[in-house]
């Protein structure tokens, strides 16, 4: 007959002795956590942020509303006097301009890379959470800025 | 008693030579107003050790765990208890409807009184002419033991109190975890009386010039550490409180500062214990190359951290197996211990 009896009290003992001590040498390993830091960090040049408007060159073609996959471009209607060497050289006679959702703006730079003029950059400043829906969707003058000077330093 | 005694006999201060009809009034006057100073002053050190007890726990803990801690307020975190604390008391104070109101107010008070009284008689050591021990009579061992039974006795009014099945639970295993316990405790500490040949445990601790008790009474030791866990319902001993099983047990429904003072009463018993265990079994003061307040905080600072480590790396045991603990084999050890200790005490009662 084989004793089926599980292990004695000295095994467990020691089980409790080793697994103290284990948790003794944890408390004093360097940790694997990192502290999140309190200042934002600064985006690498690489960065496809946000998209940018310059709306002296823009001309109104309406080729980001076509080329964006999911309709985070779409066309304005946008009272602008651009100064007249401008007016001249990318005219916008319909007026219209994009204005972009940058919630559902997947950075893909489809409409940076079709802009005939070079009007539309994506550059290093994303911002990803507003206090408002409506604020969500940036009008044409508010892309040609950044975003402290959108919403100020200490929101 | 010994303290202000002692600096106002060391400045040569007058103050017991005002006769009142033939008794020296100030000497009364002087013993009142020493005893309120003195205890404040236990107080302050025991809330004092708590805080940091409190603090250390916690950033321990989230080492352990590979967390951060506390870390907001003041250094690294160090006034986070303190934010707790006012946090605590801004908090509503809930009574349940049908709690018995008086005891269920009581309870916690009960749960924070060990930790005065058994500082009060515990020999911090000495500092040049003066006894840094507030109460010294014959009989101080008693007197410590009969205080650190209190505090149980506060956890079963409080489950009792509050009109809460979880707490009914709580407070009824902490009955049962009680007198499974304090026997083997008892027998364990009666067994230092007979090597000591005295009750007072400045006796027990100048017995221990030479050899530390936890020598000749190993067993003994291991039982009285046990206790002091059980004691103190920290894992892995914590049925009273056991959070997965019942709410919180006995505390389920003590809210605000009734819980804070329950909480803090649990740190500061468990500062209390490893003073205890530090002095009985280890010498307190009395150290290997010289006798000072010092060895007995790094005694008993070990045994926080002893202490803290069994909380954080150990898990619970179930009703039936601490009891089983306690009847089976802590009171057997501990009266081979007495018995042992009786023979040392009687062939080799020369070197204590």
């Amino acid at each position: 007959m084989q004793d089926e009896r599980g292990p004695g009290p000295l095994t467990g003992i020691a089980g409790i002795i080793k697994g103290v001590w284990y948790m003794f040498i944890q408390g004093f390993k360097p940790k694997v956590t990192k502290q999140v830091p309190e200042e934002k960090l600064e985006y690498g040049h690489r960065t496809t942020g946000r998209v940018f408007l310059n709306m002296d060159a823009c001309i109104g073609c309406t080729l980001c509303e076509q080329i964006c996959p999911n309709g985070t471009i779409r066309m304005m209607t946008w009272a602008y006097q651009k100064s007249p060497e401008f007016e001249k050289k990318y005219p916008n006679k319909r007026q219209i301009y994009p204005s972009v959702d940058v919630a559902i703006c997947t950075h893909c730079n489809l409409c940076e890379e079709i802009c005939p003029t070079g009007a539309i950059t994506l550059e290093a400043e994303v911002e990803e959470w507003h206090m408002r829906r409506e604020n969500t969707r940036y009008t044409p003058p508010m892309l040609n800025k950044k975003e402290n000077e959108l919403w100020g330093e200490n929101r | 008693m010994s303290i202000l005694y002692g600096i106002l006999k060391f400045l040569h201060w007058p103050l017991w030579n005002w006769y009142l009809y033939g008794y020296p009034a100030g000497l009364w006057i002087m013993y009142f107003v020493d005893a309120i100073i003195e205890v404040v002053l236990v107080f302050a050190v025991a809330m004092l050790v708590v805080v940091i007890l409190v603090y250390v726990f916690r950033k321990y803990m989230a080492d352990i765990q590979n967390r951060i801690g506390p870390n907001r307020l003041g250094p690294w975190g160090s006034l986070q208890l303190i934010a707790d604390v006012f946090k605590l008391i801004q908090k509503q104070d809930i009574i349940p409807k049908n709690a018995d109101r008086i005891a269920f107010r009581v309870a916690p008070y009960i749960i924070f009184t060990p930790v005065i009284l058994g500082m009060l008689v515990i020999p911090f050591g000495n500092a040049s002419i003066l006894q840094l021990m507030v109460v010294n009579f014959k009989y101080t061992l008693l007197f410590l033991v009969a205080a650190m039974v209190i505090s149980p006795l506060g956890e079963v009014i409080g489950g009792l109190s509050s009109h809460n099945k979880f707490a009914l639970y709580g407070a009824l295993r902490s009955a049962a975890q009680d007198i499974g316990y304090e026997v083997p405790m008892m027998i364990s500490v009666l067994s230092l009386i007979i090597l000591a040949g005295s009750y007072s445990i400045n006796d027990i601790v100048n017995a221990q010039k030479h050899i530390p008790f936890v020598i000749p009474e190993i067993l003994g030791f291991i039982v009285f550490f046990l206790a002091m866990i059980a004691k103190q319902s920290i894992p892995p001993f914590d049925l009273p409180e056991s959070g997965s099983e019942l709410v919180s047990g006995f505390s389920t429904e003590y809210s605000g500062m009734r819980y804070g003072i329950i909480y803090m009463g649990n740190f500061g018993f468990m500062a209390l214990a490893s003073v205890v265990v530090a002095t009985l079994y280890f010498g307190g003061p009395v150290g290997p190359f010289f006798n000072s307040v010092l060895w007995i905080a790094v005694k008993s600072a070990v045994f926080m951290i002893i202490f803290l480590l069994s909380w954080i790396a150990l898990g619970r045991v179930r009703v039936d197996q601490f009891l089983n603990m306690g009847w089976k084999y802590l009171l057997p050890i501990s009266i081979l211990n007495l018995l042992i200790s009786s023979l040392i005490a009687i062939y080799f009662g020369g070197a204590f």
